[in-house]
């Protein structure tokens, strides 16, 4: 809890005049910015015209994003056989890249939804991008299990439809468990961001320069007054969404790991799956915020609201979750050990010295493991190069686990005589970088758009929007809480 | 039980069901039997045989053998007189048949094992050399070719031209003849060189009759009008008589009337059709007449053993391919996408040599080689005739060092180069342009005085080289991994084992240690049919030969998929076989480790129908499901294709269709700007649809799917129902509507040779697949999933002679018991992970082996 100022604290600086020494913190807004630099600072982006690098970046991801639709449309027409799939590797990048996005989304409503919870203040700066990621890295995972069916055309049959056959879905298959998952994920991950953006609209609305401009943040801002029923109503509804999203930080990657931990497949039958999946998306989805937020900050010169510190917090996070990870990699092997199951020591076996060896020694060992051990360090934390080069390792390693624990499991079982290996074709590697052209297309759209970081959140975690704020010289500042009018 | 002994050069399907096999070069098989045939002589003073052996010197340089695998392998054969056989292989030398015969009189087999029957054969009939002859000296005027494909596959030089003196090749000689007619199934490479073509009609589509090689008379029948108004051999050779154009029977029905059948004719006509064979015909056996005297003559005559092979002049054997035979099934696709037996090879062949050899030589699988074949003859220019062959090779565990092995029958063309059209599984012509023939032809080594073999003998060939080639060829296999890895998936045991514990099977793969009934947690639907169907596979008895692979195919309309996409894993049988090497030493397939004479078993591999199916929890929408009399349906309908089920089917036994192989041209190139890309990969830019000879091949009782559906096996659904609908229509009023134990089968069972594959009613104790199961040999795969599979195996039992310097190494597929699996489980590692077979602590330490010590093979 720190950065902030309480109303315990208070009351002791009341009480003892040197207290202001002791309390002496970071705050989470450096410079002393005020409430008028913020809304400048950050509704300026959107309202000036858009750099020349915004176009040229633009411009690239939507091309690759052309591409991927283009191997979607390819892949859709001819066949599943455009992919490198065979038997017995039914799976491969489809659903590697589907427990990738879907991973990455985690982070984002972790962000916005617990450290909401557990009045994490620091969230304030980064969870509107982090929950933007989280929508835009459902999108790009709701692709895969989408079209890599066999018939796509026929993919409604998974909606439990009452139709005059009786024919209902399978409620026993962990695929279905997914559908549900996703769709329920998305939802209400797409209800909490924009309604946390309410009364960021109304801000944009009320500075808007044109007619166009204004109906289209006002339809938005459903009519945001910043009055006194509006924040009443506005922080319940923030309040009880959080409550709702966050199972979903939980439930939702345990179901993606039922896919496997339902099966027999030796590397995939495993009760360890739903945690270290739960925290492996954590992992990995953080690593994902930074790599957004590093660059994002450095060319929007937004050091003064996401600070060192939020940097510092989020490199921690990275490193517990990383933990946890790395325990549930060696527990996977000391439990195929301990099990005394052929199959399963097989596979473990064949995990690291089989022909994907270097899958985990690259993924696994040094990118997941080795590389996130720099956190343990202040000195790397706060040099925001070593945290740049630990979240890309992140973020490929993740897709490495993943890739392995797929790939790997599947392309060796039980039968010897079926094994067999797994070649990717240029449609799932463009299909797999496309997503990534969809992906950062919708993420230039959204900082483009609408505020990338909450602006009255943001404010709210002001000193002086505390109505018990007092400057040194000694005089209250701003009225508490309460949105600005410019 | 009894026991085989196989001497070869290439593993064989005989040879993996050996109880000891000998690994030679096929030129050192005289030799062998020359030894063999000594020791059995010398031991049964058989005065035959000592006098054919007394004319034949042993050859110097020839392959020394293990004495003491000669000697107790002619001991067991003279421990069972009168109940033994000894059979030389048909491309053996008339000197070797006659040992064989030899040893089999002084066995007294003849009579008893061995029965010689007359077998009517036209004197009249000359051989291709002649022929050649005579169109060399012009003397031949009009040619009519029945069949066959001779510019393909007849001898390469058979006659000097007479001005030139160059060398001829069949070609050359046909197109001197002025007029060549030729009838035949397809416009191949000797219609091209012929005047006319005459279509021929199928087997299938015309009247004939035939001996068996037993002797038997049979008809051949027809099952449809010919489709391309094609001509039989009797009918065109009857126009050419003069007689009428003829569309019944009345040919065959001639020829039957000649064999005087009993009673009036129609009566007996009808009997014949119905029967499918003459029954008043029975052949006869001749006395055996067999005299040493003039069999040595002959023998001594005949008597050229080969040198012994070298690794840098190693012998070549041209051998018949498993699927495309000689290369008359080169354009069936069922038979090209059947994967060979042995080697697991389809759509080519390979020069197929052992792991040594292609160490001797660095190379490996894929790799190009050519093979130069340099003869004693000379040609036109006065120089050493060279044949060659640019042919990949493929590693073959169990082969004999210093010997390669090439399947003939590939490379069949078409004039030109250009390759023949593809038809008989949705693969239509692969005739582009950037088009390949399929395999190598390996014709172009073979010569009338070498036809099998060809080694350096210094008679006929000096040399034989290999060099690497640059380049590699793409072999699509359809089993990449051979070693078992110590699991008991096929469980063998020698037969002392099996008597010493009849219950061996069970303690294999940690089976014993499961409980009786393990928990579940799903409600499974009720198995409560009256009858409920299963299967059991005896593994003593499979013999690995493939046709259940192809009677599948047929009978469910399973889509053949070129070499590609079986390259890329993606072959559609529901029913493959497993092949897998076993050796007693342990080998470590991951670190590239190869065994040099392993033990080869099979394990037919099809859809178990488990009762507790991991493939139907699994599916979003139900499309796999299980029906009340036990079987694992698919509802092809209901399937959107997320291949979960295939993931989670520990068999990998579910296929995908991952393109629209029914509907779109599949393994055919076409040029795209330059590029060949095959057609499968276009998907809508080619023409849907597919030819009505693919249509006309459709079972019409089993749906044909489509591009994004799993399939699997079915248990023959089809025929079940069609059963069932049988027997209640049977039953009218009644309420019996039981189908009549084992009245029908599934196609595979059908088809098995052996009767390996047992298919019927599990819910009947008296039914034939209920027989099998209640053996004690009876064991499922794979048990501590609790998949409970409805099919079963029967373990093998291996009967290796105890005296043999090998018998230790025979029947180590599976752990030796579980015992000796817990004995590893404490100092497993995971560099030992695949000693799956007997460890040194392991050995059999038995009385019966105490004595044997291995034996060096032979080596080059």
């Amino acid at each position: 809890m720190n950065g902030t100022t309480t109303v315990p604290d208070l009351i002791e600086a009341e009480a003892s005049p040197s207290v202001e020494q002791r309390l002496k913190r970071v705050p989470l807004v450096l410079n002393k910015r005020n409430f008028n630099w913020i809304t400048e600072r950050i509704a300026g982006v959107n309202e000036g015209p858009a750099p020349r690098w915004w176009w040229v970046s633009f411009a690239i991801s939507a091309m690759v994003a052309g591409i991927g639709m283009f191997c979607l449309g390819y892949q859709i027409s001819t066949g599943v056989g455009t992919w490198g799939l065979n038997h017995p590797v039914g799976w491969a990048w489809d659903i590697t890249n589907f427990v990738f996005w879907i991973g990455i989304g985690h982070a984002g409503t972790l962000i916005s939804a617990i450290l909401f919870l557990l009045r994490q203040k620091w969230r304030t700066s980064i969870n509107r991008s982090a929950e933007a990621m989280t929508l835009f890295a459902v999108i790009c995972a709701a692709i895969f299990p989408g079209v890599h069916v066999g018939r796509v055309w026929m993919a409604w049959f998974m909606a439990p439809l009452p139709n005059n056959y009786g024919i209902w879905p399978n409620f026993r298959s962990p695929l279905l468990w997914d559908v549900f998952a996703v769709s329920t994920y998305f939802s209400v991950s797409v209800l909490f961001w924009y309604t946390g953006l309410i009364p960021d609209l109304a801000t944009l609305r009320d500075r808007a320069t044109n007619k166009i401009k204004k109906l289209l943040y006002g339809i938005f801002a459903v009519g945001w007054r910043g009055s006194n029923r509006n924040w009443r109503h506005y922080e319940m509804a923030y309040l009880l969404l959080a409550g709702l999203s966050t199972p979903l930080v939980l439930s939702v990657h345990s179901v993606v790991s039922f896919d496997f931990a339902t099966s027999v497949i030796p590397t995939w039958h495993t009760t360890i799956f739903p945690p270290y999946f739960v925290a492996g998306a954590i992992f990995g989805g953080f690593a994902m915020v930074l790599t957004l937020l590093v660059p994002a900050r450095a060319i929007y010169k937004l050091h003064d609201v996401i600070t060192p510190q939020h940097v510092d917090k989020m490199a921690k996070i990275i490193l517990l979750t990383g933990s946890i990870v790395s325990y549930a990699y060696a527990m996977e092997f000391f439990v195929a050990w301990y099990s005394g199951n052929q199959y399963e020591k097989y596979a473990f076996y064949n995990r690291i010295l089989g022909p994907y060896w270097w899958y985990w020694w690259v993924g696994m060992l040094f990118c997941n493991f080795l590389t996130p051990q720099l956190f343990w360090f202040k000195r790397f934390r706060f040099n925001i190069y070593v945290v740049y080069f630990v979240c890309m390792c992140v973020n490929a390693g993740m897709w490495f686990e993943r890739f392995i624990i797929i790939v790997g499991g599947l392309h060796r079982d039980f039968l010897p005589s079926s094994w067999g290996m797994f070649y990717p074709t240029w449609v799932d590697i463009w299909t797999f970088v496309g997503t990534f052209g969809i992906f950062l297309s919708l993420f230039l759209l959204f900082i483009r758009f609408l505020p990338m970081i909450a602006m009255s959140e943001v404010k709210i975690v002001l000193p002086e929007a505390d109505p018990h704020h007092t400057t040194p010289e000694g005089h209250h500042t701003v009225q508490a809480g309460g949105m600005e009018r410019t | 039980m009894n026991r085989l002994y196989v001497v070869e050069n290439r593993y064989s399907l005989t040879g993996a069901m050996a109880d000891h096999r000998l690994r030679i070069p096929a030129s050192q098989i005289p030799a062998f039997a020359h030894a063999l045939a000594g020791k059995i002589a010398v031991a049964t003073q058989d005065a035959g045989l000592g006098s054919v052996i007394a004319t034949l010197a042993p050859a110097a340089g020839s392959m020394q053998f293990d004495d003491r695998w000669l000697t107790e392998c002619a001991a067991d054969l003279m421990s069972k007189p009168g109940a033994s056989l000894v059979i030389a292989g048909p491309m053996q030398p008339v000197v070797v048949q006659l040992l064989a015969y030899g040893i089999n009189a002084a066995l007294k087999n003849v009579g008893t094992t061995l029965l010689i029957r007359d077998f009517p054969r036209n004197p009249k009939t000359n051989s291709l050399l002649q022929l050649a002859a005579e169109i060399n000296a012009d003397r031949v005027k009009q040619l009519f070719i029945f069949g066959g494909d001779p510019v393909y596959n007849a001898p390469r030089s058979l006659q000097e031209d007479r001005d030139t003196r160059k060398t001829q090749h069949w070609e050359d000689l046909q197109k001197k003849v002025p007029q060549v007619v030729r009838l035949g199934y397809f416009e191949d490479g000797t219609s091209a060189a012929s005047h006319w073509h005459v279509p021929a009609a199928h087997y299938l589509e015309s009247w004939g009759d035939a001996l068996t090689s037993e002797g038997a008379y049979l008809t051949i029948q027809p099952m449809i009008l010919p489709l391309f108004r094609g001509v039989s051999e009797i009918e065109l050779m009857h126009g050419l008589l003069g007689g009428p154009k003829l569309e019944g029977p009345e040919l065959v029905q001639e020829t039957f009337r000649m064999t005087a059948p009993p009673g009036e004719f129609n009566a007996a006509w009808s009997q014949l059709l119905r029967d499918g064979f003459a029954g008043h015909i029975m052949p006869a056996d001749k006395p055996p007449t067999f005299n040493g005297n003039a069999a040595g003559g002959v023998a001594h005559t005949l008597w050229a053993p080969a040198p012994m092979p070298t690794p840098d002049s190693p012998e070549i054997v041209l051998v018949r391919s498993y699927s495309v035979d000689d290369g008359r099934y080169i354009n069936n696709g069922w038979l090209q996408e059947l994967p060979d037996p042995v080697t697991k090879l389809t759509w080519d062949n390979a020069a197929l040599m052992s792991p040594a050899l292609a160490r001797h030589h660095k190379i490996n699988t894929g790799d190009l080689i050519e093979i130069t074949v340099t003869e004693t003859t000379l040609d036109a220019d006065q120089k050493s005739v060279q044949r060659q062959l640019v042919i990949p090779i493929m590693v073959a565990p169990g082969h004999a060092d210093c010997s390669i092995t090439i399947p003939l029958g590939y490379g069949r063309s078409v004039a030109g180069g250009k390759p023949l059209t593809y038809s008989g599984g949705g693969n239509p012509a692969d005739n582009s342009p950037g088009g390949d023939t399929i395999g190598f032809n390996a014709y172009l080594l073979r010569t009338s005085t070498n036809p099998h073999f060809i080694t350096a003998d210094a008679k006929t060939v000096t040399g034989v080289k290999i060099a690497k080639m640059p380049g590699k060829h793409l072999l699509a296999t359809t089993q990449e991994h051979w070693s078992i890895e110590g699991r008991g998936l096929v469980r063998e045991a020698t037969i002392e084992r099996y008597r010493e514990d009849n219950e061996f099977v069970k303690k294999i793969a940690g089976d014993e240690e499961l409980p009786p009934k393990l928990p579940t947690l799903y409600t499974h639907p009720k198995l409560d049919a009256p009858q409920q169907w299963g299967m059991a596979v005896d593994l003593n008895v499979c013999t690995g030969c493939s046709a259940c692979v192809i009677a599948c195919q047929a009978e469910n309309n399973v889509p053949i998929v070129g070499k590609l996409q079986v390259s890329h894993g993606r072959s559609m049988h529901w029913l493959r076989i497993d092949r897998y090497f076993a050796d007693a030493k342990g080998f470590n397939q991951d670190r590239g480790q190869t065994p040099d004479d392993p033990e080869m078993v099979h394990e037919p591999m099809m859809c178990q129908h488990c009762e507790n199916a991991p493939c139907e929890t699994v599916c979003p929408v139900n499309a796999t499901v299980h029906s009340e009399d036990g079987l694992n349906v698919m509802a092809y309908n209901r399937c959107i294709g997320t291949r979960y089920c295939a993931n989670n089917c520990p068999f990998k036994v579910r296929r995908f269709n991952f393109f629209d192989y029914n509907q779109r041209p599949v393994g055919k190139k076409k040029i795209v700007s330059s590029l060949g890309v095959y057609q499968e990969y276009l998907g809508p830019l080619t023409k849907k649809g597919a030819p009505d000879t693919i249509k006309l091949r459709n079972n019409p009782n089993v749906t044909v799917r489509m591009r994004g559906v799993m399939e699997k096996c079915t248990y023959c659904v089809q025929r079940i129902e069609e059963a069932k609908i049988a027997a209640k229509v049977n039953a009218g009023p009644s309420d019996n509507t039981r189908i009549p134990r084992d009245s029908f089968t599934s196609a595979c069972a059908q088809a098995c040779p052996t009767d390996a594959i047992v298919f019927g009613d599990i819910a009947d104790p008296e039914s034939r697949v209920s027989k099998m199961k209640a053996q004690d040999r009876n064991y499922r795969l794979l048990e501590y999933l609790n998949v409970k599979t409805r099919t079963s195996y029967l373990a093998r039992i291996r009967n290796p002679n105890p005296k043999m310097p090998d018998s230790h190494e025979i029947g180590v597929a599976s752990p030796a018991t579980h015992e000796h699996v817990d004995a590893s489980e404490g100092k497993h590692n995971f560099e030992e992970h695949d000693r799956g077979t007997l460890d040194e602590s392991q050995q059999p330490t038995d009385e019966q082996n105490a004595d044997a010590k291995p034996v060096p093979k032979e080596t080059p």
